[in-house]
């Protein structure tokens, strides 16, 4: 093992020589390389997933497991990341072959993974871009329904759902009943793709020199558009209503176990762990940076943005509910009193209730004939969703309602753009750093060249996502890729940090960068709880996701629960690929280091041969 | 006798009473003048009736143009305190036939607009039950608008990329015209080094410092590594009274015994490569 070691250690000194010729690449500033780890890790998912979780599990009772998980697994993880990158000065895959040889795969995993997930991240991008475009025109496209050929009547699958919805399933995404049929291609979705791929390609062309320089833009837009609408909403009428749902802390549900996974996850997959980009960006730095005031920036900044994106999204999905209540209301009324006969100012909003209650008393089978509701604004108020549903149909629906619509679209998707453009720039830049550390590429070939290659494939490969099932594929992606193997990615990170290098190297190297030795609280946090935690959270993961169906929601307008989703299971070769692809990144690791075994195999055994040559000539 | 007349002058009404609460080719109409018009609502009487019979019979007239439609055609029944009542319409020459629903829907659909501002009311609340209201018609385009955001989206982007490239290769052809010129200084460097005592030591000459932690454990080469570090920056530096060339072609013992030991005391601290990363001074 030892001779291994000693040997790779000169091939790695040697390889340092070649790459130590003043060619690595560097942040302009600290402020860059700040921006630029922010920017990554604030994406998408601080928007549109953390206010959907706060919601979901008792408001600001959620806050408490989150901020345990952040503590705990998220913030000595991260610092992690940022000194091992720091210190040695490579990408992800020569990182963890600098720390142990046997764990090249390692690295490998993480490309990939960082590869895939780049895929279908962009393709969320694309549709952003569509709304963005889409924004400009008046009235805005998904307010009203389209209107059948003979001008009488809407669509019917239109009147069915809403325009949102029909906007979004039906002229967006074309969606075909399910995953079997994959239907065309989208024509303008293809459009959009190439435009956002464009888009990244420009800010990456030249690795972290334009990456830095986009930064800024990218990076600070998303909070002053944020800033905007959190003053607008705060003005808007039902906003203390959603901002109230959002935070009134339901203890009850710290008692589930399904609440702290949750908030792990979410902490784990929204501060982008393990997808290399983050060691590829602060390989960047001149050594001496002092990566733990870093690492505890990002983090809370991450945090903090979670939590102040959340108030103006529930603001504007209280005003949702608030407006949406008010027109069931009247169109409740119209209907009573056109059943009942009776003059129209009659029942009013002070009254609607007091005549429901008088008409179930008297006359149950009535209500019952004309199928009278009435409104709930409780149910209004949940019907918040996470995801591209909370983007793409419950916001633009909001959206809609609001004086001056166009801005406030315009707004909006320039933000999730850029939200989702600083994430793009990490998840590149963890297969970019890798590649050109790897050395395979000659020298001849430009960086431009190389990261329009990189750009090209993705885009090509992309391309499955603009068919008509092309959301059932994203979801795949989404739920299979974007999870499972980057615990398993993790988790070895910690074990390989703390048990194969050894938590003291580790802390003598970050005194010799910084000067001062990692403290109490990172040494226990390295030691015992984060990789406690995470096998922890893992194997629940694991536990939880195998005991769900693998089912997936449909949009089926000849469905008999329209417009409902319908729910179908996969069929066996989709199911197969789900398996295969969390599985083929986190093989690469075993397969790694039965790579190195056998190459020291081969070489004992040649040594073996070439002494034995030694000993029969003397 | 005066029964007979009597049954003369009520008989038409009669009959047309018979006609409008045949229900078949009426229709149902509802009004929501409180809802629609708020305070300024007025109040529905004879008149307002008056009007809306007059009204209908303009647009079945304008429908129909052969046949001139009177108030006395348009039969009303069933009103209601909702304000609500039922139409029918007879034809002109022939008071007991009616003219069929389609006919009329159509002649209503045709005038709705006219019918609703008479009445300051709008498709929702003047609401002929089972005459659909024809809904506006959608915006058509010529271009597409978000073709057109679309195209100013990708030529930005087209130009910055162009303007990318092209400096990627003015800066390309700067650098290797600049490159002719350095090359002569390099090999002095590297001579200077070889002179030493026969080996390069190339791998400390990176200005960043980068020092491959993980396999260099040893306290000794450490120490060696940083004393060789401070004197080679002195020569930079030269401070030394000796003249660059005479030291460089020392032995490497002697070189390192130039090092004084007050500056050896720099190395505990690991100072040495930290300083040449801020400063970028070379080893």
């Amino acid at each position: 093992m030892m001779d291994v070691q000693e040997n790779k250690s000169t091939d790695l000194v040697e390889k340092t020589d070649t790459k130590n010729d003043d060619q690595r690449p560097k942040w302009d500033n600290k402020a860059q390389y700040l921006l630029t780890c922010i920017g990554f890790a604030v994406g998408l998912g601080n928007v549109w997933r953390f206010p959907y979780l706060c919601q979901t599990y008792g408001g600001g009772a959620f806050l408490i497991p989150y901020i345990i998980a952040l503590v705990c697994a998220g913030l000595p993880l991260l610092y992690m990341e940022l000194a091992i990158g720091q210190n040695l000065r490579t990408g992800s895959i020569g990182v963890w072959n600098s720390i142990s040889p046997y764990l090249c795969g390692l690295g490998l995993a993480s490309m990939t993974v960082s590869f895939l997930v780049g895929l279908f991240y962009n393709t969320i991008l694309a549709w952003v871009l569509w709304y963005f475009y889409n924004s400009f025109r008046n009235p805005l496209p998904w307010h009203h329904c389209p209107t059948a050929l003979n001008l009488t009547e809407h669509i019917e699958e239109c009147k069915q759902s809403t325009p949102a919805n029909y906007f979004w399933y039906r002229e967006t995404l074309n969606i075909s009943p399910n995953i079997d049929i994959s239907g065309g291609i989208e024509g303008k979705l293809v459009l959009c793709l190439a435009a956002a791929w464009f888009i990244v390609y420009i800010c990456f062309i030249r690795g972290i020199e334009t990456i830095g320089k986009a930064i800024y833009v990218t990076a600070i837009f998303p909070y002053v558009v944020l800033t905007i609408f959190l003053i607008q909403s705060l003005t808007l009428p039902g906003a203390t209503l959603g901002i109230k749902s959002l935070f009134t802390p339901n203890w009850e549900t710290l008692k589930d176990p399904r609440v702290w996974l949750d908030a792990a996850t979410q902490i784990f997959f929204s501060l982008s762990l393990a997808f290399g980009g983050l060691i590829a960006f602060s390989s960047y730095n001149p050594q001496n940076n002092n990566c733990e005031r870093d690492a505890v920036i990002v983090g809370f900044i991450n945090s903090l943005t979670s939590i102040y994106a959340s108030i103006p999204i529930f603001a504007i999905l209280g005003f949702k509910a608030q407006t949406n209540y008010l027109e069931c209301k009247n169109s409740t009324i119209n209907t009573w009193a056109a059943a009942l006969n009776i003059s129209d100012p009659n029942i009013t909003d002070a009254s609607y209730e007091l005549w429901y209650t008088h008409l179930n008393s008297t006359n149950p089978s009535f209500v019952k004939e004309h199928n009278l509701k009435m409104c709930d604004l409780n149910a209004f108020l949940n019907q918040s969703a996470s995801g591209t549903g909370l983007a793409f149909i419950v916001f633009t629906e909001a959206v809609t309602k609001m004086p001056g619509s166009q801005v406030w679209a315009v707004l909006f998707f320039i933000m999730l753009f850029t939200l989702g453009l600083s994430s793009m720039f990490g998840n590149l830049e963890g297969v970019l750093t890798p590649l050109l550390d790897l050395h395979i590429i000659p020298k001849r070939i430009p960086k431009e060249l190389l990261t329009g290659l990189l750009c090209l494939v993705s885009f090509t490969i992309a391309l499955i996502f603009c068919l008509r099932s092309g959301n059932y594929w994203l979801e795949i992606f989404n739920n299979y890729v974007g999870s499972v193997p980057l615990l398993v990615i993790a988790f070895f990170e910690i074990i390989a940090v703390v048990f194969v290098y050894g938590v003291n190297r580790f802390s003598d190297d970050i005194k010799w960068m910084t000067g001062r030795r990692p403290n109490l609280y990172w040494q226990v946090m390295w030691r015992v709880i984060s990789p406690l935690m995470l096998l922890v959270v893992f194997l629940a993961y694991l536990i939880v996701e195998a005991q769900k169906e693998p089912t997936y929601k449909a949009w089926n307008p000849n469905h008999v629960d329209f417009p409902k989703a319908e729910d179908l299971p996969y069929p066996s070769w989709v199911f197969n690929i789900c398996v295969l692809l969390p599985a083929v990144p986190c093989c690469f690791i075993p397969l790694g280091a039965l790579y190195r075994v056998i190459q020291l195999l081969h070489k004992y055994t040649t040594n073996r041969n070439t002494l034995e040559a030694y000993d029969v000539e003397t | 006798m005066i029964t007979r007349i009597l049954l003369l002058i009520f008989l038409p009404s009669v009959i047309a009473q018979d006609l409008c609460e045949d229900g078949k080719d009426g229709y149902k109409v509802r009004l929501s003048i409180k809802t629609a018009l708020g305070d300024k609502a007025y109040e529905w009487n004879e008149s307002e009736m008056f009007l809306f019979r007059s009204s209908l019979a303009f647009a079945m007239r304008n429908h129909i143009p052969t046949e001139k439609f009177d108030i006395s055609n348009i039969l009303v029944c069933n009103e209601t305190k909702r304000v609500s009542f039922v139409f029918v319409v007879t034809s002109p020459n022939n008071s007991t036939k009616l003219i069929p629903k389609d006919q009329v829907a159509s002649a209503v659909r045709k005038h709705r607009h006219r019918l609703n501002s008479a009445f300051l009311l709008s498709d929702g609340t003047l609401e002929f039950m089972g005459i659909p209201a024809t809904l506006a018609t959608p915006i058509t385009y010529g271009t597409q608008p978000w073709l057109i955001v679309f195209g100013v989206v990708i030529g930005a982007v087209a130009v910055g990329i162009l303007s990318l490239l092209m400096s990627t290769m003015t800066r390309r052809r700067r650098r290797a015209a600049d490159k002719g010129v350095d090359s002569g200084r390099e090999e002095e460097r590297i001579e200077g080094l070889v002179k030493g005592n026969g080996t390069s030591l190339t791998c400390l000459d990176s200005k960043d410092g980068d020092y491959n932690k993980a396999f260099s454990n040893d306290e000794r080469f450490t120490k060696l590594l940083c004393r060789f570090g401070v004197f080679k920056a002195k020569l930079a530096e030269g401070q030394d009274s000796k003249t660059t060339s005479e030291l460089k072609s020392l032995s490497l013992k002697s070189q390192l015994e130039q090092v004084n030991p007050s500056e050896e005391n720099d190395c505990d601290s690991r100072a040495e490569p930290r300083a040449n990363v801020e400063t970028g001074k070379g080893i």
